[in-house]
């Protein structure tokens, strides 16, 4: 017992854990009040099965970053020790999603008085559901995709709503109330089969430590590339621009822009059919520059560039990200606004997707959050990049969510795309420019690498 | 220490994360053209120490002046001067080394590319390999090469020869006491391996929770702490060795072997004529002169 509660104590001192379960339960409980979902057969049990396989991600994914390290291959019974945190942490999980549920379901009227019957099959369903998250979190992915786990969380989510997984779930739910000992046995069967998959799961690297191990993967002979070492190159030693053009030559901005451009061609063709995410991607492309490579004042190497030369570069880059955003997200816009009139629409199940224009004032989005997105890095960033992210997607989540209420409004735009919107950019602005100040003149420039992923109490 | 245009001039420099107290009230003068030992058990507060000569960190109490500018407000102009290597070794992977040299070298006017290519031949770096695939010994060795090619005045080694196997070791000491040969570079390197220090550095600051438990020359340090191993000339040693400031001491009937401060040897001489033994008197070596220091 004594292992177990070391393991489970793993848990309980990371503040990055019960921060990804408080965005957690607050993505859980916009989808469930805020939007129209509720309405929706299955909707809770989707919603809710979605939960158990993230919370199931977060845990299997932390056993694997410990069962990776070299001490632990020496622990006796480890393997043992960990399908007991498993099985703990899932019963947790799943004895709290289900009750969720059936919380939920009191204001299903049609399914009123199956309660009691629908608990246990339930359960059953959370716990085959969860054992698959943790399965995943385990052994396929790492860290990195977590993130974008979590930012395309809310995508898939909504736009799901009226989806096929939402109308697979509401069957699942019809099974549940019908047939509640088949749905145990198939879910018994389900968990049997990944927990003894489980068991025989090699404990290898996860993909963290892959995706370090693959760091090296920029090339360094694109034009861009040689063009920014020339002008970093031929700029005078001791002049003000030579650190900001040696940083820009550095940023990943400069290496994945091929990457990035391709990624947006594909999603500019779709932005005419996006609903509200379509809002929710525009903010999230300066949160995606931003957030991909930091700002430059905590340098891994030690060059010639004190303090003013860090925060003269901080801000150029920052700005860079402010025009680009706006340059990318005015294309989208523009593109998705020539294609309405010849975009088909298209139907999916009870999906359908209608291209729709896009309202030009959606452009102030990328202009109001790259400034708040600097804020939040100056703030949170410089110890903790997951609290920076997560920080970063509540607010977006903050701002998507009030959705249904735009779509009230007679013209449908986001909030942030009105006048308040409009005004706040120079405030955030000089906010941002000042904590950013604050943090490079006056605190220390050394960040732990570890400080990133395992942040203490 | 003490000179009329110090390197780096500390004065009750103190420095607290959370609970932790990383260096408590130090004061540190380090003169131009010293190579200066600093030594310390883990979390004595070294690295910090070295860190605020440079300008990462900024004291909560006391200042640090490094070449005469506040350390937190160096300028390029400044930092140019100072060379760094530290502890984490952290590089940046995606480059090869050749491309790591020359985008470092960009920001030095005095980078010295003869010394790079005798560098590079002598540490065997293979410079079309990315900075990521490097073993971590060639890693050190390649950030040793970005602090010492612009040959900065002043040389800051915090941990360099941690990953090294013993033959880079000594490539790496040679190297160092190539670079004191120019009288006007100073050098703090610190290091857990006392044995390869002690071969070059001429000052030892001793450091011990947060604090300078002792800082004076190598030479009057070894002056200070000697070893005295006593042979009885006739018959068993007196129960009672009549010396000043013992330390240790280690003994059997016969003989015994004496840890003494602040004895000169006719002092020594002197006393063990008195219990009639003949005196055999030894240096310290660092790493007990370390040990002694910091008990």
């Amino acid at each position: 017992m004594r292992v177990l509660i070391a393991n489970l104590k793993l848990y309980s001192l990371r503040v990055w854990f019960w921060c990804a379960c408080a965005a957690l339960g607050m993505v859980t409980h916009a989808f469930l009040f805020w939007g129209r979902l509720i309405d929706e057969d299955g909707a809770a049990l989707a919603i809710l099965m979605l939960d158990a396989l993230v919370l199931g991600f977060l845990i299997g994914t932390k056993q694997a970053l410990l069962a990776t390290r070299p001490f632990v291959f020496c622990l006796p019974g480890r393997r043992r020790a960990m399908h007991r945190v498993f099985l703990a942490t899932g019963v947790i999980v799943c004895v709290m999603m289900s009750w969720l549920y059936i919380v939920f379901f009191e204001w299903h009227i049609a399914l009123q008085g199956a309660l009691t019957a629908m608990h246990l099959p339930a359960l059953a369903v959370f716990f085959a559901v969860h054992l698959l998250g943790v399965i995943g979190g385990f052994t396929l992915l790492g860290w990195g995709l977590l993130v974008v786990f979590f930012l395309v969380l809310p995508f898939v989510g909504y736009e799901s709503a009226t989806g096929p997984y939402f109308t697979a779930c509401a069957g699942l739910e019809r099974m549940l109330v019908q047939h509640p000992a088949g749905v145990v046995a198939g879910a018994a069967v389900a968990a049997g089969v990944v927990w003894l998959g489980l068991i025989h799961v090699p404990i290898v690297p996860p993909a963290k430590e892959a995706l370090e191990g693959d760091s090296s993967t920029r090339t360094t002979s694109s034009r861009l590339d040689r063009a920014l070492f020339h002008r970093f190159s031929r700029c005078g030693h001791l002049r003000p621009w030579k650190h900001v053009w040696g940083m820009l030559y550095l940023t990943q901005l400069n290496a994945n822009w091929r990457l990035m451009l391709v990624a947006l061609l594909v999603v500019t063709a779709l932005f005419c059919y996006m609903g509200m995410t379509r809002a929710m991607l525009l903010v999230f492309v300066p949160l995606m520059l931003i957030g991909n490579d930091g700002l430059p004042v905590h340098w891994q190497l030690f060059p010639a560039g004190g303090r003013r030369e860090r925060y003269r570069a901080a801000m150029v880059l920052l700005l860079l990200v402010w025009i680009i955003s706006v340059v990318l997200s005015a294309g989208m816009i523009g593109i998705a606004n020539l294609l309405v009139p010849v975009a088909p629409s298209i139907e999916i199940g009870r999906l359908a997707l209608v291209p729709k224009p896009v309202d030009v004032r959606y452009l102030w989005m990328p202009l109001l959050i790259t400034p708040v997105a600097g804020l939040g890095w100056a703030l949170l960033h410089e110890r903790r990049t997951l609290l920076f992210i997560l920080a970063m997607t509540l607010l977006s989540f903050l701002g998507v969510f009030t959705a249904p209420l735009w779509e009230a409004m007679p013209v449908a735009v986001p909030p942030l795309t009105n006048g308040y919107g409009l005004a706040g950019i120079v405030p955030a602005w000089i906010l941002c420019a000042g904590a950013l100040h604050r943090v490079v003149t006056r605190r220390d420039l050394v960040r732990k690498r570890s400080s990133n992923w395992e942040v203490r109490r | 220490m003490s000179s009329e245009h110090p390197m780096v001039d500390i004065r009750g420099l103190s420095k607290r994360f959370g609970k932790v107290q990383a260096l408590n009230g130090v004061n540190l003068t380090i003169a131009r053209g010293r190579i200066i030992g600093l030594l310390g058990a883990n979390g004595a507060g070294k690295s910090t120490l070295l860190r605020h000569i440079i300008g990462l960190y900024l004291p909560d109490r006391g200042q640090c002046t490094t070449l005469g500018v506040e350390a937190g407000k160096l300028s390029p102009a400044e930092l140019a001067r100072i060379g760094y290597v530290h502890q984490e070794g952290e590089l940046i992977d995606w480059m090869t080394a050749a491309q790591l040299l020359r985008y470092v070298s960009v920001y030095y006017p005095t980078w010295n590319k003869e010394l790079e290519d005798r560098l590079v031949s002598e540490y065997e770096i293979s410079l079309k390999a990315r900075v990521g695939s490097l073993s971590p010994g060639q890693r050190q060795r390649l950030a040793i090469m970005l602090a010492v090619c612009f040959e900065p005045e002043l040389l800051i080694l915090d941990e360099p020869a941690a990953a090294l196997d013993p033959l880079a070791r000594a490539q790496f000491l040679d190297l160092l006491l190539q670079l004191i040969q120019d009288q006007n570079r100073t050098i703090v390197i610190s290091s857990h391996i006392l044995s390869d220090v002690e071969k070059v550095i001429d000052h030892a600051v001793i450091m011990k929770a947060g604090k300078i438990v002792a800082d004076a020359g190598f030479d009057e340090l070894r002056e200070k702490y000697s070893r005295v191993r006593l042979t009885a000339l006739s018959g068993p040693l007196p129960e009672t060795l009549d010396f000043a400031n013992v330390l240790e001491c280690k003994r059997n009937e016969s003989e015994a072997t004496l840890t003494v401060a602040d004895l000169s040897p006719d002092q020594i001489e002197a006393a063990a004529t008195k219990i009639n033994c003949q005196a055999d008197i030894q240096p310290l070596p660092l790493e007990d002169i370390y040990r002694v220091v910091v008990a």
